[in-house]
């Protein structure tokens, strides 16, 4: 019989329930995204978001039935290649930059406070190939650092590292995708 | 039950869930849900987690189809039937099971009488 039915999902689950299933599916959906194709993907988490939400039991215990959502993925991608964790990347690269500014911002308040004890003084320094300056006197104090070309390529940089890094690339590579393929779990 | 024993069994049902459930698939049409608590009914006891990954290959490689049936009192349940492909496929996973089974129980026999 083909498959000419709406995929569309109404749940018996409470608003709760189902905002933890969603939760699940994105895990599963993110352990996935290491493995399969997003056409899979989207197939399997529609598969299984059916299926949670018509089984007759709690979701707790649904949710336990289907183990971890690592374990569960790993079965699902049992013949997938290893592919790039774009999302991951993402995250990574975000995180990387807030990392950047949190120190670039700590060091510059940390110089602003050294002048500051000296006052009147004014101070240079570089952080990251970035010029940096502090100053304090009588009339005011301040920061400031220089708009160069290391101002926008050292965020970039590390954004990029953080990015490539996080989304593993080098699983592009045609001869790095079939190493480490998931393994199948022992439980059942 | 020791790790060893758990790994050794849970391979054979691993190797064992394909045919099983294309058997069970073609004898009656089902949902991923009734599929687990047939087979726990028949004494096998596999976890949803196991089963809907072999069903999403099944569908995947065009072994069964599927459809959703409305139900009056909760959401449209998604069901699996056979397709021919999907009964040549288990054709021929029944006649491997059958030979390493009976190779299996053949070996068991007249080393175990050896043993004896």
């Amino acid at each position: 019989m083909p498959d000419t039915s709406s995929p569309t999902t109404f749940s018996h689950r409470s608003l709760l329930d189902r905002f933890r299933m969603d939760a699940f599916l994105l895990r599963v959906d993110w352990h996935l995204e290491g493995s399969l194709p997003g056409s899979d993907r989207k197939a399997i988490i529609e598969s299984l978001r059916q299926e949670l939400a018509t089984e007759p039991r709690e979701l707790s215990q649904a949710l336990d039935g289907l183990g971890s959502p690592r374990s569960l993925a790993r079965r699902y991608a049992d013949e997938g290649v290893r592919r790039p964790l774009w999302s991951l990347g993402v995250v990574i690269g975000g995180l990387a930059l807030s990392i950047y500014w949190a120190v670039f911002l700590t060091y510059t308040a940390g110089m602003l406070a050294a002048v500051d004890s000296f006052a009147p003084a004014t101070a240079h320094s570089h952080f990251l190939s970035i010029q940096v300056r502090a100053f304090s006197s009588a009339d005011g104090f301040g920061i400031g650092w220089t708009g160069g070309w290391a101002w926008l390529v050292v965020p970039l940089i590390i954004v990029a590292v953080g990015f490539l890094a996080g989304a593993r690339l080098w699983r592009a590579l045609p001869a790095l995708r079939h190493e480490g393929t998931s393994r199948p779990s022992d439980d059942f | 039950m020791s790790r060893i024993q758990a790994q050794q069994n849970a391979q054979v049902i691993r190797a064992a869930l394909p045919l099983l459930t294309l058997t069970l698939i073609g004898n009656r049409e089902s949902y991923g849900y009734e599929i687990v608590e047939r087979l726990s009914d028949l004494g096998l006891s596999v976890s949803t987690g196991l089963v809907y990954p072999v069903l999403s290959r099944l569908e995947r490689d065009a072994l069964v189809t599927t459809w959703s049936v409305a139900s009056s009192n909760g959401p449209p349940r998604k069901y699996f039937a056979l397709t021919p492909a999907g009964r040549d496929a288990r054709n021929s996973a029944l006649d491997q099971w059958q030979l390493v089974s009976s190779a299996v129980a053949h070996t068991l026999t007249t080393e175990g009488e050896n043993n004896a």
